[in-house]
């Protein structure tokens, strides 16, 4: 069983490319094995919009919302969006608090929501500036009973950095969108545990057709690669 | 049945400076064969001058041992001047290398400083074509490239990762305007924008790379066979273009 753990709904991602769009999503999951998919939205204005499209593939699509620091009425936009359908996570959040605020400042209104609704929370890493993952370090400790992914295992230039944290820190976890070499996912597992990582593809940015061969080319165990590829999100998400 | 080549444009041997990333040639053999990859171009991991005193030499040795497999490229660090210029005439000229490395990142060298151009200027003269990995950080910008490729038209520049994702859709805007820039496709991870760029700056342009071992010559094959692409533009950017730039037979 494959179980995405990262992928985006709608959203403007190249010009003239429709495939976050559904049917093009369900079709790439059908045409790679992929059982479920945690999806979420890249701008929060559609929010409801893409709930109520995850909301036609109960079975396939199990909805993240993107809750933001700057929007109003974040607990009202949460209601709302359970009366559409059961969301079972935040993200993806790309952290921008600029200089004059820290991290956990900025992103206080949001964890609050997450812990008081028992939620997970997906960071966007890898970039410079705001999302370099150890800039999270804060929140992880300051929210020990919410659950992080640490998304993209921190990209090219982080990954050590993730493992650091994934091993710091029992409340985080990552996807492995970003992650592009066999002996990096090797380290992880072996420094950090298998149950710390989930299987990821960023779709449509990526591909679960790239992103899949990805984990086969670092030739796990079974048992190991079962958990990176659905067994650990089901865990977590309670599936 | 297609006999087209594919040739892996952007490999490594040997180890960086902590042992983190690693390969040998078995190791890198054993994966070409695995996945169809029937040449590739293989680099040092760490540049020379440097804590790997032996990097070039594995480098030629490997070619040696297996030159119907391998094509050479010596790294060098451009801080070093003379020391520089000259390590790069003896690969040439004495041990036969046929391309360059210049990593602006593990040199701390944006590509458009003037103390690179001696070095460059030599490839040139060569006919060398360069290497120039780029992506995330302030040294890896394909603007700075671009500075480069003004200033000596002559050099073949290949951008390395194609920008990564954050610059991938500026590299393949720059290899379409200049004419001396090629875009190699490893570790910017996006199917989608394998077809914009050959749209942009035409199949001739692209060269596949598996940038192994930071990255894997199975998902990166699969990134370009994934594409969509007319099986001549395919057969071109895995390994068409390469030979026909590299010369080989």
């Amino acid at each position: 069983m494959i179980i995405d753990a990262h992928v985006h709904m709608r959203g403007k991602v190249f010009q003239g490319d429709n495939r976050g769009d559904k049917p093009g999503l369900i079709d790439v999951m059908e045409r790679h094995g992929i059982e479920k998919s945690i999806v979420m939205g890249l701008t929060a204005e559609d929010n409801l919009e893409i709930l109520a499209e995850i909301a036609r593939f109960p079975k396939q699509l199990i909805p993240f919302i993107l809750l933001l620091p700057g929007q109003n009425n974040l607990d009202s936009m949460l209601e709302k969006s359970n009366e559409i359908v059961a969301v079972r996570g935040i993200g993806e959040i790309y952290a921008q608090p600029g200089p004059a605020q820290s991290h956990l400042d900025y992103m206080r209104p949001v964890l609050e929501i997450a812990r008081h609704n028992n939620l997970p929370v997906l960071f966007h890493t890898g970039d410079f500036s705001y999302t370099a993952p150890m800039m999270l370090m804060e929140i992880f400790q300051a929210y020990p009973d919410v659950n992080f992914i640490i998304g993209h295992m921190g990209s090219h230039h982080f990954w050590l950095d993730t493992i650091e944290l994934l091993k710091m820190f029992p409340n985080t976890y990552t996807d492995t969108s970003g992650m592009q070499s066999p002996l990096i996912l090797r380290r992880a597992i072996q420094e950090c545990g298998p149950e710390k990582i989930l299987y990821g593809s960023d779709f449509p940015y990526w591909d679960p057709g790239v992103e899949i061969p990805r984990i086969f080319a670092a030739k796990l165990d079974p048992n190991t690669e079962r958990l990176i590829l659905g067994e650990n999100a089901t865990r977590l998400f309670s599936l | 049945m297609n006999t087209n080549p594919v040739i892996d444009f952007h490999a490594y041997l040997g180890k960086d400076a902590y042992n983190d990333f690693h390969q040998d040639e078995r190791e890198l053999l054993e994966t070409m064969d695995e996945h169809g990859i029937d040449m590739a171009v293989i680099m040092p991991l760490q540049d020379y001058p440097g804590p790997d005193t032996e990097s070039l030499l594995r480098i030629y040795k490997a070619w040696r041992a297996y030159p119907d497999r391998f094509i050479p490229f010596a790294r060098l660090d451009p801080r070093y001047g003379d020391l520089a210029l000259r390590q790069l005439s003896h690969a040439v000229e004495n041990l036969g290398f046929m391309g360059l490395l210049f990593n602006p990142l593990s040199t701390q060298t944006p590509a458009h400083h003037p103390a690179l151009m001696p070095l460059m200027m030599a490839a040139a003269g060569y006919n060398l074509p360069v290497m120039i990995p780029t992506g995330n950080g302030y040294f890896g910008l394909p603007e700075q490239v671009v500075v480069l490729a003004k200033k000596i038209p002559l050099l073949k520049i290949i951008i390395g990762h194609m920008g990564t994702a954050p610059h991938a859709t500026r590299s393949i805007d720059l290899a379409g305007r200049y004419e001396n820039i090629f875009l190699e496709t490893s570790l910017q991870q996006s199917t989608y924008r394998i077809p914009m760029a050959v749209s942009t700056c035409g199949a001739g342009k692209i060269l596949f790379g598996s940038a192994s071992p930071y990255g894997h010559p199975f998902p990166e094959k699969e990134k370009i066979i994934g594409a969509g692409l007319l099986q001549a533009e395919q057969d071109m950017i895995l390994g068409l273009n390469a030979q026909k730039m590299l010369g080989l037979p």
